[in-house]
């Protein structure tokens, strides 16, 4: 089969197309025709164009006009039906080959039938238009595929400072190496990913996409408040063990000793506490503790954040709005309250006042002459 | 040198099978006991007035007891009341009663959200004041005795500034006046705390959240020898039931009304607004020069909640001629509970407040 041939059935798919079309459009013409009223009352009547009409419409009964109309759809369907056969009009595939007993040969023949479609196929203008843009296609993803590499190595390259620099944690340190690991760790991964989601957003979920980015923030903070927290209780528990096996050095060169379970406890708990104390009175414990606390805080403002936007896609009240109902309340409780007690509601000052019979339970007296 | 630790293994086997023994001998004791005899207050007494969550009671005198002085006890926001009136051999209220003191005490309550919103001038300018209005006219005075326990302390004393004509006596018992006393650790790490963002966050702030701020102070002591020590007095009835009751206040905390929380905090902890006449209370400010009436002021030497320091900073602002203090040699909560104390304590109260009758 040649191109010849190609152009040909080409042509002749076209021809059949184009003829079904006309006739399906021609039969239902004459369905929305028949189903226009009879406007001609007389011999020679007028079409709609306003010219006498030389074929006088069918003014026949109802049921025939319908039946009629019937007729002219289901003759169109037909022709519409008549062009889906057109893939049975094409020549058929070259026929298996036979081999030397006469049985076919079903792969080689799919093998072949593959390859000459492919000849076919470059030999189409368009198709060959499509190959070379393939190709073009193949070295954009090379190029693409290289720019990904280098940005990732980007991104990937501070944390390789982070493990490389990284030492085994030094106990004897005043902050220990683990901590200033900790710190590392935290500031890459701030310089890092943290970044990419300082990306501005855009379109509908631009704000959905800001509170996420918050929260992601909170948390971030809050897990790094959390672990340099629980570094310092750490540093904490060791020290305490530090100077608890100072303490029974020092028992042991007096000559005391601890003969019971209940003793090693107390002294324990003893030089426990005591380290505690004194780690809780520093500096840096209490700021560590209130970077924690603040830190909960803000996590925990943008969980209830996240939290009243579905309870108000639901329905629900909100705690937003539940703490504004508190609010009107304690106001309506104190302008109750001024009310009672027969002042205006109380603002700013409070003058001397006598004792007043209160709603419940209080007695007006004359003003004693006791002092 | 010797080895410190010469624990023989029977003998530390012996330990051991000695502490099971009271364990099962603390667990006969435990299943006799119900929840009811451990509720807290054990002496009588009435409500007599109310507002919202706030309930006033009197303890009517024995009935031997007459009685022309009487007290009205003002506690802390952060704990419950009935503190001091633990129990028969440990109540401050029912040795003042023997004394022939009248006693009343305001009852705050457990806020609810609802009552996040309330302020420090709601509670010192609305119910100590509605409080103080009721006793002055049940009692037919001008004024009455107010003994301020902790932050109840702190609040009679802002209300004595604010009210001093309605006062006749001050007594402020484990009070914080300076809270920049360092040697008190809730001192120190308030300093770093942002009380908007925890009320923002929280709203009213929990009672659990503030209890675990206090058990922190002593880890080891109040989380665990404390726990392990009971085990050695299970089998001793009275020494368990007083434990229970002890531990049942402790975790009895109800939460804070959130913008009072807020005011105390940033005003009192963080600012330490209060001697330096900074505190704003219902648009007035709190000199506590204006506190001239009669004044004593107890604290506790080992007080690791409110520092001696702390306490004894209010001779140097009140502006009384009239200034007293005392001291006892226990910590915070031996104020209320310790034998010693009861004996010397109320005592102390009521011949003070006799004398200035």
């Amino acid at each position: 089969m040649d191109l010849a041939d190609w152009g040909q059935q080409v042509e002749t798919m076209l021809e059949v197309i184009a003829e079904g079309q006309q006739k399906t459009w021609e039969s239902w013409q004459g369905a929305i025709s028949a189903l226009v009223p009879d406007n001609t009352d007389n011999e020679g009547g007028v079409d709609r164009s306003g010219e006498p009409s030389e074929t006088p419409l069918p003014g026949a009964s109802a049921a025939a006009a319908m039946a009629g109309v019937a007729e002219s759809f289901f003759a169109g369907y037909n022709t519409m039906l008549a062009m889906f056969d057109l893939p049975a009009m094409t020549p058929s595939p070259a026929k298996p080959k036979s081999g030397a007993a006469g049985a076919e040969d079903l792969p080689g023949a799919i093998t072949d039938a593959g390859r000459l479609f492919q000849q076919q196929m470059m030999l189409f203008p368009p198709w060959a238009a499509g190959q070379h843009l393939l190709q073009l296609l193949g070295l954009s993803l090379q190029e693409i595929q290289k720019l990904q590499r280098e940005s990732f190595q980007k991104l990937a390259e501070p944390w390789h400072g982070v493990g490389k620099s990284g030492q085994a944690p030094d106990l004897d340190a005043d902050q220990s190496a683990l901590m200033k690991f900790s710190g590392r760790y935290w500031d890459t991964f701030e310089r890092t990913f943290v970044r990419l989601l300082e990306t501005p957003s855009a379109g509908y979920t631009r704000d959905f996409e800001q509170r996420s980015i918050r929260s992601s923030k909170a948390w971030f903070e809050f897990r790094s408040a959390s672990f340099d927290y629980l570094l310092l209780l750490g540093e904490a528990g060791r020290q305490a063990l530090v100077e608890f096996t100072s303490e029974l050095v020092s028992m042991g060169s007096q000559g005391k000793t601890i003969t019971s379970l209940k003793e090693l406890l107390r002294e324990w708990t003893k030089v426990a506490d005591r380290v505690m104390i004194r780690t809780f009175s520093s500096e840096r414990y209490a700021r560590a503790q209130g970077r924690l606390l603040n830190a909960a805080m803000t996590y925990r403002l943008e969980e209830r954040a996240a939290a009243d936007s579905i309870l108000k896609m639901s329905h629900l009240p909100a705690r937003s709005e539940v703490d504004g109902l508190g609010r009107e309340i304690t106001a309506l409780r104190r302008q109750l309250r001024a009310v009672q007690d027969g002042q205006s509601p109380r603002t700013a000052t409070n003058a001397k006042s006598k004792p007043q019979a209160a709603s419940t339970g209080k007695k007006a007296k004359p003003k004693s002459a006791k002092e | 040198m010797q080895f410190p630790i010469d624990i023989d293994p029977a003998a530390a086997l012996g330990e051991l099978v000695e502490l099971n023994q009271k364990i099962v001998n603390g667990m006969e004791t435990l299943s006799r006991t119900r929840q009811e005899d451990i509720t807290p207050g054990v002496t009588p007494k009435e409500e007599v007035w109310r507002r919202d969550n706030v309930v006033l009671y009197r303890y009517p005198s024995p009935a031997n007891k007459s009685s022309d002085v009487s007290v009205l006890i003002v506690y802390a926001l952060v704990n419950r009341p009935y503190m001091v009136d633990l129990q028969e051999d440990r109540s401050l209220v029912q040795e003042l009663l023997n004394l022939g003191v009248d006693v009343y005490l305001i009852d705050w309550g457990y806020p609810g959200p609802s009552d996040r919103w309330l302020t420090l001038d709601d509670y010192i300018n609305g119910y100590i004041d509605d409080c103080v209005d009721f006793l002055r006219s049940s009692t037919d005075r001008e004024s009455v005795n107010l003994l301020g326990i902790c932050q109840g302390g702190t609040f009679s004393l802002c209300y004595s500034a604010l009210h001093p004509d309605k006062v006749r006596n001050l007594i402020t018992m484990v009070t914080p006046v300076d809270f920049h006393s360092w040697d008190g650790l809730l001192n120190v790490w308030a300093q770093h705390v942002d009380p908007d963002l925890m009320v923002e966050a929280m709203g009213n702030i929990p009672g659990e959240f503030l209890n675990f701020g206090f058990l922190m102070l002593k880890p080891f002591q109040l989380g665990l020898r404390k726990y392990v020590d009971l085990i050695d007095r299970l089998d001793d009835e009275k020494h368990l039931m007083n434990f229970l009751r002890m531990e049942n206040w402790i975790y009895d905390s109800p939460d804070q009304a959130g913008e009072a929380y807020r005011q105390f905090a940033k005003d009192f902890y963080i600012g330490n607004k209060l001697i330096k006449g900074e505190v704003v209370i219902g648009g007035r400010p709190v000199d506590l020069a204006q506190v001239k009436m009669p004044l004593l002021n107890l604290y506790a030497d080992h007080d690791h909640l409110v520092p001696p320091g702390s306490s004894i900073a209010l001779k140097d602002y009140a502006g009384t001629s009239d200034y007293t203090a005392q001291a006892f040699p226990v910590g915070h909560i031996g104020m209320y509970v310790s034998g010693k104390v009861q004996r010397e304590l109320p005592p102390t109260i009521a011949s003070w407040l006799e004398n200035r009758a």
